[in-house]
């Protein structure tokens, strides 16, 4: 397969993920539309490692990196959400506009 | 000199330093303590004075002890790369003690004491009585560090640290929280001032003295001088108004004519602060100024010098004998007094115009407390008119008042017919230069003679002979020994205490005779006319006031002084202030308010894009993302 292919699905994913993140109405899917996000990042790091010999394992180490930093902000998405829906009661992103003067 | 000799030296100025610093945590919940923690201090300063003192009386009489000559104890201040690259070299500091520093360290230290026994007992119950103590602590520390400097510019910042001390002890009952007095606060602002004037002065004056001679260690200054002198066979043009300058700061602190106007003022302060202020610290400092400057003053100046001294003494004993007030008889007596000192640096004769300042501190801080005493005991009452027939109620009081007023009155064996005797000597050997420079001084200098005795018996006799002139001093009854015992050892002081002068001044011998026997004529004629008006009532004061009409009008009016500075200087300076603050209303004000007012306006319309919600946000990332993107691609392409 080429490259391209790779790449398309990539975008795909990422533009998904940002639309999630932006667009849905709980702060549990805008976390998973993030996750996509990072994902997308992944497949382009690692297709790039394997069609491009010269960039070595510094892809697939940048792929790692990143799935170990989505899970930290996983951990720690989740926890915010657990404590804005014991603050407010809801995780209903509309809902949640305190920083509003 | 060892050098430990300069540790204790300077330790007689850091004792009263360390009780100030441990009085400002204690002053307000352990008021007594802060007292006798105060008192410890000066009294072990006094201690050391005392062992210096004997240093001092058994060396040679012009002896200079200066710790940068002897190698110790001077420091480099304000060392910066900057001063020394200038080729100044970096400003040294240092202790200097001589024949006329020792005994003047012994007084302050004795007078303070004195003052810090007397108030642990004339202050008690004051609400502020902890801090009362802790500016005592500082004003003595300021006194003594400035007597051992051995510079301008460290004399300058204890001088300036007096003034502040000056401020808040003249101040002191305006500070009490249930029953601020006004009158305190005025007069306390109004000696602020009137010596920033005089202080503004010293600053230019030592500035061009350091501009000049780049050092500003007296011992170098002298020599600078002689140098100039020397090189250019007179004395710099520019040292006059230098001189000029020097003056004017003394003028001011030595509530001298014309910057006399704070010291009557002050009164409104505690009485020992009084005693203070007028014995041992704050106008004595003047005085030692010039006579630490003498060698830097041309001819010109030294006359300016002796004509002011002369006038202010003569100015003062006049306003003093019209005025009902006991303490502001004794203020005026000081600037009286301090004239005597002024003109005796003007006449040539520094050395006699510090023993005056010795003796003068001793029966002056007597007199102060004395005058506390009859206020405390006649429960604040102050008008001369309503005294009287005090003697037997307060018979301890009555007797060292005696004292005092015939030491200030310099009649013989008393300390202060040695030190105005040698003032007089020196004015009487000034005439032989002649012309009006020369007879001015000791003409007013011996009226004034005659009329300090005069106004200090009329005090006298008012206070303590006769009868009762009013309930409170029927019912007085002696204060307790706290009070008491400072006027005893003062009064002792001011019998023997010319003794302990260590620097004579050489007598003029051709004039010594004759301005002795002026004087003591002098003295004696003010005393007599106050025994025949005020004991015998022979005459009547009050028609003779009237007799002398208009003169006796403006002489209670201090010569309309005061009036003159208010309308010359006080009005329109408010007036200046107040159009100023009009402007500063309606224009700097308005566009500050403005500009705020603008950036309230902008902010209002663009709080709409602050919604609160993440995802708005997100989406403004978003676009900003998009925008970076197209930036991007703009530029590969």
């Amino acid at each position: 397969m080429e490259l391209g292919a790779y790449l398309a699905v990539s975008a795909v994913l990422f533009v998904l993920g940002m639309a999630m993140a932006a667009a849905r109405r709980s702060l549990i899917y805008v976390l998973m539309g993030l996750e996509l996000i990072l994902n997308a990042a992944n497949i382009n790091l690692v297709a790039f490692a394997r069609f491009k010999p010269e960039i070595g394992l510094d892809g697939q180490i940048g792929a790692i990196f990143v799935i170990i930093l989505a899970a930290a902000e996983a951990a720690i998405g989740l926890a915010i959400v657990l404590n804005v829906y014991s603050r407010f009661g809801t995780i209903r992103p509309d809902d949640i506009d305190e920083l509003r003067q | 000199m060892p050098a430990d000799f300069f540790v204790l030296l300077l330790a007689v100025p850091l004792l009263p330093l360390a009780a100030w610093l441990l009085q400002l945590g204690l002053g307000r919940r352990r008021p007594r303590l802060s007292a006798g923690l105060g008192l410890l201090a000066v009294t072990a300063s006094a201690a050391v004075a005392i062992w210096l003192y004997r240093q001092a009386a058994a060396a040679p009489v012009d002896f200079i002890w200066s710790s940068a000559a002897s190698g110790g104890m001077s420091w480099n201040w304000l060392a910066s790369s900057g001063v020394q690259d200038s080729g100044l070299g970096a400003f040294r500091a240092g202790l200097r003690f001589d024949a006329l520093s020792a005994p003047l360290l012994l007084m302050v230290c004795a007078v303070s004491a004195m003052v810090h026994l007397y108030s642990t007992r004339s202050m008690r119950g004051d609400s502020r009585y902890g801090a009362y103590f802790a500016g005592l602590s500082l004003f003595t520390f300021a006194m003594l560090a400035m007597l051992v400097s051995d510079n301008l510019l460290f004399l300058f910042i204890f001088w300036e640290l007096m003034g502040v001390c000056s401020w808040f002890l003249i101040g002191h009952d305006s500070f009490d929280r249930q029953r601020p007095r006004q009158v305190a606060a005025r007069a306390a602002v109004k000696a602020l001032l009137t010596t920033r004037v005089g202080d503004l002065a010293l600053l230019l004056g030592i500035a061009s003295l350091w501009q000049h001679f780049g050092t500003l260690e007296f011992g170098q200054l002298y020599q600078a001088v002689a140098e100039a002198r020397g090189d250019l066979g007179q004395w710099p043009p520019w040292l006059w108004t230098t001189g000029l300058l020097i003056v004017l700061g003394a003028l001011g602190k030595s509530a001298q004519f014309p910057l006399h106007v704070w010291l009557p003022d002050a009164m409104a302060g505690p009485t020992p602060v009084s005693a203070m202020i007028h014995a041992a610290t704050m106008v004595a400092a003047g005085v030692y100024l010039v006579a630490r400057s003498f060698p830097l003053f041309t001819p010109g100046v030294l006359t300016m010098l002796a004509l002011l001294g002369a006038f202010s003494a003569l100015l003062a004993a006049l306003m003093a004998l019209c005025t009902f007030d006991l303490k502001k008889v004794l203020a005026y007596s000081t600037i009286s007094q301090l004239g005597y000192m002024i003109a005796a640096v003007g006449v040539g004769s520094p050395e006699a115009g510090l023993f005056h300042v010795f003796t003068h501190g001793m029966f002056k801080a007597g007199l102060f407390l004395g005058a506390g005493a009859v206020i405390h005991a006649c429960h604040h009452q102050q008008d001369l008119r309503h005294l009287g027939g005090l003697r037997r109620r307060l018979p301890l009081t009555a007797i060292t008042m005696l004292i005092f007023c015939l030491a200030i009155a310099g009649v013989p064996w008393l300390s202060g017919y040695y030190s105005k005797d040698a003032i007089l000597a020196a004015a009487v050997a000034g005439t032989e230069q002649g012309g009006l420079a020369g007879w001015v001084p000791p003409i007013f200098l011996l009226l004034t003679a005659a009329l300090t005795s005069l106004y200090m018996f009329r005090l006298y006799f008012l206070t303590f002979a006769g009868e009762a002139r009013s309930d409170h001093a029927a019912a007085a009854r002696e204060n307790p020994m706290a009070m008491s015992a400072p006027l005893a050892v003062l009064a002792l002081l001011s019998f023997g205490g010319a003794a302990l002068w260590l620097a004579p001044p050489e007598s003029a011998a051709a004039s010594h005779g004759i301005a002795q026997l002026l004087a003591v004529i002098a003295a004696l004629l003010g005393i007599a006319v106050a025994v025949l008006l005020y004991l015998l009532n022979w005459g009547n004061p009050a028609r003779i006031a009237a007799a002398l009409g208009p003169f006796y009008r403006a002489a209670r009016a201090r010569f309309g002084i005061d009036e003159f500075y208010r309308a010359v200087l006080v009005q329109p300076l408010r007036g200046l202030a107040r159009a100023w603050v009009r402007f500063d209303r309606a224009v700097v004000d308005r566009a500050f308010e403005h500009a705020g007012r603008v950036a309230l306006a902008a902010g209002q319309r663009l709080r709409r894009l602050q919604t609160g919600r993440i995802q708005d946000y997100l989406y403004l990332s978003y676009a900003g993302m998009l925008l970076a993107a197209l930036f991007f691609l703009g530029r590969t392409a």
